[in-house]
């Protein structure tokens, strides 16, 4: 009996919380939209700042905040909006930003795009760090008419879908594939490299067959013969056939999409073929796993990767290195290539925010599709600019090759923002 | 390029045909399949890297440890967990050494850390060129200690009273009790020598192999087609078994492409048992 009444109890408190609910004064779900007397522009940021990749998460809003630092207040640097306080095309209103959690999940991802916009009122969201999060993120941005920035996730599809909303200022997985002829051409035109053959080897799931799609579609643009295409399973345990395959085909280069332990096991089987192309070009994942130099020692000196940002670009461009030590004050670490993408977003964002004079979502959608930012060293990226193109995509975004030197990565190119000269051919196996 | 294919071949089945002796000891004597014979691949791995980067020992120096550490493993294993289980009904001592199987990779996981590592000082390096054919040293040596510890193994059983008594424990049980055999004594050699050579082929397999906690897995697996193919039980089955596999993983590779060397493998392993479903030297 007892039981019977609580459960009629609760059915009712329910059925109250629904109508209390439904008869709630309708306010304006729309973000705030005049554009008379903002001060301040809400930003909401999507990241995983719970679970295995809270740390990540945490430096990821340790960098938008400073780069968000950087624009509201006055501090005497060479980045856009630092001299001087907030974005003078609103006023001087400040950037606030908003940190929801993903908890690296897309459903979860989701729903804090939803929460963001209808409870926080953001007028702009950033993020997610995973493709799988960005994708259900920007699904929710691109139906409420929230303009959302990606700076980081990389899955090409994400910019290829005609959302109207999403803008991503970093590279997509195809644009890795360009860097890597690009630098071919470099090492051709400017080092006599003699590189006219290629053979792609890429492990089997969906990120070595979409780099190797890319690389079939791309070589006869540049002028390269693909002369072997190897698809491998990751989990191979042993990979001679597919060595054997490449000696006989003897290419120039070999373009390679492999995690850590094939990558290990084909640079091992490759000195014990004595097979040796003259270039080795990894497309990042095991290529830039830390364990990679102890795994193989000196067997790395020489191998080159894509990349996406290196410390040693300060070089180039001493920026940098002030910039980066303000990070380390804050966060204890060095940026790195996803931390700076989030950190330039910022500075997109807000000048978008500048040219658009109000917060209007479709007014700073009109100004995000109208970027056109030149870098003349003010960015901390070695892109050559922000211009998005009818897709949202930042055509100007680009990687960087970095090869082994004594077992770090240095960058070799771009070549306005190379520490070193990259070294062609490589070195023989056994003369290490 | 033949030539070249048939030799990287058998090197390449050396190894998985060393595991899969392994695997066919154990399930021959006492109808046991071992789950965790992955992992102590792996444990002799590990043993042979520490050994490497501590005092310097160079893998093929460290085999006889390895087998001297992985035998009491087994030894252990065999009277702490195996013993009582054999009582049990067939799925618990099945479940029993997959459940072993993770609980070691975890270890190793907690112990170890998940990096992928490899063997850094080794003696010997190089390649040996005999005319078309190239073997790198790397290989040939961890190939030429499978052959020996191979048929060692195949001597010891064949030829010795105690490899007899487990050969005869493994025809009849009761029968080899009745005539005075120590049917105890036989199943825990039995399941220690098969740890100690499977120690003793992560040990070698060093000598080009990386590292890991998970690295057992694969090489369990196809030995335990390797076992399937040559026969369960039979030990020169699986040998052959093993070396088959090389045989038709490099050889698909290199003639059609890489994407069905695994693919083939199956195949293979579906036409010997449909044609042979005991295996090759299955009775």
């Amino acid at each position: 009996m007892k039981r019977r009444r609580t459960a009629l109890i609760t059915t009712v408190v329910i059925a109250m919380m629904f109508v209390a609910t439904a008869c709630q004064p309708q306010t304006d779900t729309s973000p705030n939209g005049d554009s008379g007397s903002v001060e301040i522009v809400k930003v909401g940021a999507i990241y995983p700042m719970t679970g295995a990749a809270a740390q990540t998460g945490k430096e990821y809003i340790d960098a938008i905040q400073l780069a968000v630092d950087i624009v509201n207040n006055e501090y005497d640097l060479d980045l856009p909006f630092a001299r001087g306080e907030g974005i003078p095309g609103l006023d001087g209103a400040k950037i606030e930003i908003t940190v929801a959690d993903h908890q690296a999940s897309p459903e979860v991802g989701l729903s804090e795009a939803e929460r963001l916009i209808s409870e926080e009122k953001v007028h702009m969201l950033m993020g997610c760090h995973y493709s799988s999060v960005s994708k259900t993120a920007t699904n929710v941005a691109e139906r409420s008419g929230i303009p959302f920035v990606i700076p980081d996730s990389t899955s090409k599809d994400l910019t290829e879908r005609g959302y109207q909303y999403v803008f991503r200022t970093g590279p997509h997985d195809g644009t890795f594939v360009h860097d890597t002829f690009k630098y071919l051409d470099y090492l051709n035109d400017d080092y006599n490299a003699g590189i006219r053959t290629v053979a792609m080897v890429a492990e089997d799931t969906e990120f070595g067959a979409l780099l190797a799609n890319e690389v079939e579609n791309l070589h006869a643009e540049y002028g390269y013969d693909l002369v072997e295409n190897i698809t491998y399973p990751a989990d191979s345990i042993n990979v001679t056939p597919e060595v054997l395959k490449l000696k006989a085909a003897a290419p120039d280069a070999v373009i390679m999409a492999s995690y850590t332990s094939d990558a290990i096991l084909f640079i091992k089987t490759y000195q014990e073929q004595g097979f040796l192309p003259k270039a080795i070009i990894g497309q990042r994942a095991g290529f830039i796993a830390p364990e990679l130099f102890a795994a193989l020692g000196n067997l790395t000196e020489g191998i080159a990767t894509t990349n996406l940002w290196a410390l040693d670009l300060s070089e180039a461009n001493p920026l940098v290195a002030t910039v980066n030590d303000l990070f380390v004050e804050r966060s204890g670490v060095d940026f790195t290539g996803d931390y700076i993408r989030a950190f330039t977003a910022v500075f997109v964002i807000a000048d978008a925010l500048d040219r658009a004079g109000s917060v209007d979502p479709d007014a700073i959608r009109q100004a995000l599709v109208e970027t056109d930012i030149v870098n003349e060293g003010q960015l901390m990226v070695p892109w050559e600019g922000v211009k998005f193109d009818e897709n949202g995509q930042n055509i100007y975004a680009s990687g960087i090759i970095t090869q082994a030197f004594d077992k770090a990565y240095k960058t070799v190119w771009p070549s306005d923002n190379k520490s070193i000269e990259p070294v062609v051919p490589m070195l023989d196996w056994n003369a290490r | 390029m033949i030539q070249q294919v048939l030799v990287e071949g058998v090197i390449n089945g050396a190894i998985i045909a060393l595991v899969a002796i392994g695997i066919a000891l154990i399930w021959g004597v006492m109808n046991i399949l071992n789950f965790a014979q992955g992992e102590f691949l792996m444990f002799g791995m590990y043993i042979a890297f520490f050994l490497n980067i501590l005092l310097g020992f160079d893998p093929i120096f460290s085999v006889p440890i390895c087998m001297i550490a992985l035998f009491g493993l087994g030894f252990c294993t065999y009277k702490t967990m195996i013993r009582r289980v054999l009582k049990g009904p067939i799925l618990s001592q099945r479940l029993l050494t997959f459940a072993l199987s993770m609980v070691l990779q975890n270890v190793a996981l907690m112990a170890f850390g998940g990096q992928f590592k490899t063997v850094p000082n080794l003696m010997f390096s190089g390649t040996v060129n005999l005319g078309s054919v190239t073997i790198s040293i790397n290989k040939l040596i961890p190939f030429i200690t499978c052959l020996l510890l191979a048929t060692a193994l195949f001597l010891f059983i064949n030829k010795t009273r105690t490899g007899k008594a487990i050969q005869a424990t493994a025809l009849d049980k009761d029968a080899a009790a009745l005539v005075g055999i120590n049917v105890e004594k036989s199943y825990t050699l039995a399941f220690a020598l098969s740890a100690a050579i499977t120690g003793a082929a992560g040990c070698i397999l060093t000598y080009y192999y990386y590292i890991s906690p998970g690295v057992g897995t694969t090489f369990q697996l196809f030995a335990f087609i390797a076992v399937a193919m040559g026969g369960f039980g039979s030990i020169p089955g699986a040998l052959l078994g093993g070396i088959l596999m090389g045989l038709v993983d490099t050889g698909t590779g290199v003639v059609f492409s890489t994407a069905f060397k695994y693919l083939a493998v199956c195949a293979a392993y579906i036409l010997v048992v449909s044609l042979r479903p005991k295996g090759l030297f299955g009775r």
